[in-house]
């Protein structure tokens, strides 16, 4: 995942640390639609996703003397946009974690995976706006964000093997899905 | 293990980003980031603009046949009501201040020298304020910067007042009256 960020260098961040528009600007060219489409995978709605995206740039730059360099400038934004966007579904009141079955056997489930699929980016991104929210989160951070599952379970403060479960569930009802449209 | 949907997600993540944000986020976001920043850039200019307005209120007040000084321009409440009451206090102390003033343009020509293209200068940037004002909604800081630039205004022209008075003493003492024109 780590290919996926385009990482800046510290001179452009000591510029926005002085708050210089231009630098600003820059960082936000290059981040805004990577960033941007995060938003769009948590809240699923264009202009809320807008409104987390604007607040998320606001306060990365309002507190960018926090970032200390240690880490890429990438993870380090990405993780205040889906802190954001978790907050924003948090404040909907939106469920962020799907009920499990009694009875669970994600192995028995997850016989969609044993066949061959040919799988399309369209079709599998419909699905995975089908999903219920907590599924479609969870699955959007492990996935598309990259983040493993302790991190997952400190993002939406649940714990680790939750974060598995829910990932399990999720991804047996993607799997479903995308078979449907087949 | 990863299974085969996993793969196909670290193949092809980067064709989701599939949206495009909006193309007027940035301008959004830059309103939102630059009132307090321009604030502190602002007391720079204001500062140097103060300097030349010093100079500019007496060419300003030495201008042949302009002895009057208009005050109403600099203030327009009208365009900021919820300051009215700070903006009118102040625009009236500047008012007296200057009328004070006007008498001496005629006589120190030298030292109210500039002034005309100083004073504008301070009424564009008194201007911008107010645009600025207006544009941010009522933002918190240009309302503060406002309020400031008057102050200021009042500053430099009971300093200017100081001047003429301590010249005045100086004129005095050496029984010399400072030339008419």
């Amino acid at each position: 995942m780590a290919a996926r960020y385009i990482d800046i260098n510290q001179a452009l961040v000591d510029r926005c640390r002085q708050g210089d528009a231009r630098a600003q600007h820059e960082v936000y060219h290059l981040y805004a639609k990577a960033m941007y489409n995060v938003c769009m995978r948590i809240v699923n709605h264009a202009t809320d996703a807008e409104d987390v995206l604007q607040e998320a740039f606001l306060e990365a730059f309002r507190y960018i003397h926090e970032f200390r360099g240690d880490s890429a400038f990438g993870p380090w934004l990405k993780r205040i946009v889906v802190n954001r966007a978790i907050n924003h579904l948090k404040k909907r009141r939106l469920t962020l974690l799907e009920q499990l079955p009694d009875t669970e056997d994600v192995a028995q489930q997850d016989a969609y995976g044993s066949e061959h699929v040919a799988y399309e980016v369209k079709k599998v991104h419909a699905a995975l706006l089908q999903l219920p929210t907590g599924y479609r989160v969870v699955l959007s951070l492990y996935l598309l964000e990259g983040y493993d599952h302790g991190e997952i379970a400190q993002i939406l403060n649940i714990t680790e093997s939750t974060s598995k479960s829910q990932y399990n569930r999720a991804k047996t009802k993607l799997k479903a899905l995308i078979k449907e449209k087949t | 293990m990863r299974d085969e949907l996993e793969h196909f997600f670290e193949e092809h993540g980067d064709d989701f980003d599939v949206h495009q944000p909006p193309a007027n986020l940035w301008q959004r976001l830059n309103k939102q980031l630059r009132p307090a920043q321009r604030r502190t850039y602002r007391w720079y200019i204001a500062a140097a603009a103060s300097v030349a307005f010093l100079l500019g209120v007496c060419t300003w007040l030495a201008r042949p046949g302009v002895p009057e000084v208009a005050g109403h321009d600099v203030v327009d409440v009208t365009v900021a009501p919820e300051l009215k009451e700070a903006v009118a206090y102040y625009a009236s102390v500047v008012e007296t201040k200057r009328n004070e003033l006007s008498p001496f343009g005629t006589r120190y020509p030298d030292l109210f020298k500039d002034f005309s293209t100083e004073m504008d200068t301070l009424h564009v940037l008194y201007r911008q304020l107010v645009a600025e004002y207006k544009a941010s909604d009522g933002n918190e800081a240009v309302s503060q910067a406002l309020i400031e630039n008057l102050q200021m205004q009042v500053q430099l022209l009971s300093k200017q007042l100081q001047i003429i008075q301590s010249l005045k003493n100086k004129g005095l003492k050496k029984n010399s009256k400072p030339k008419l024109i």
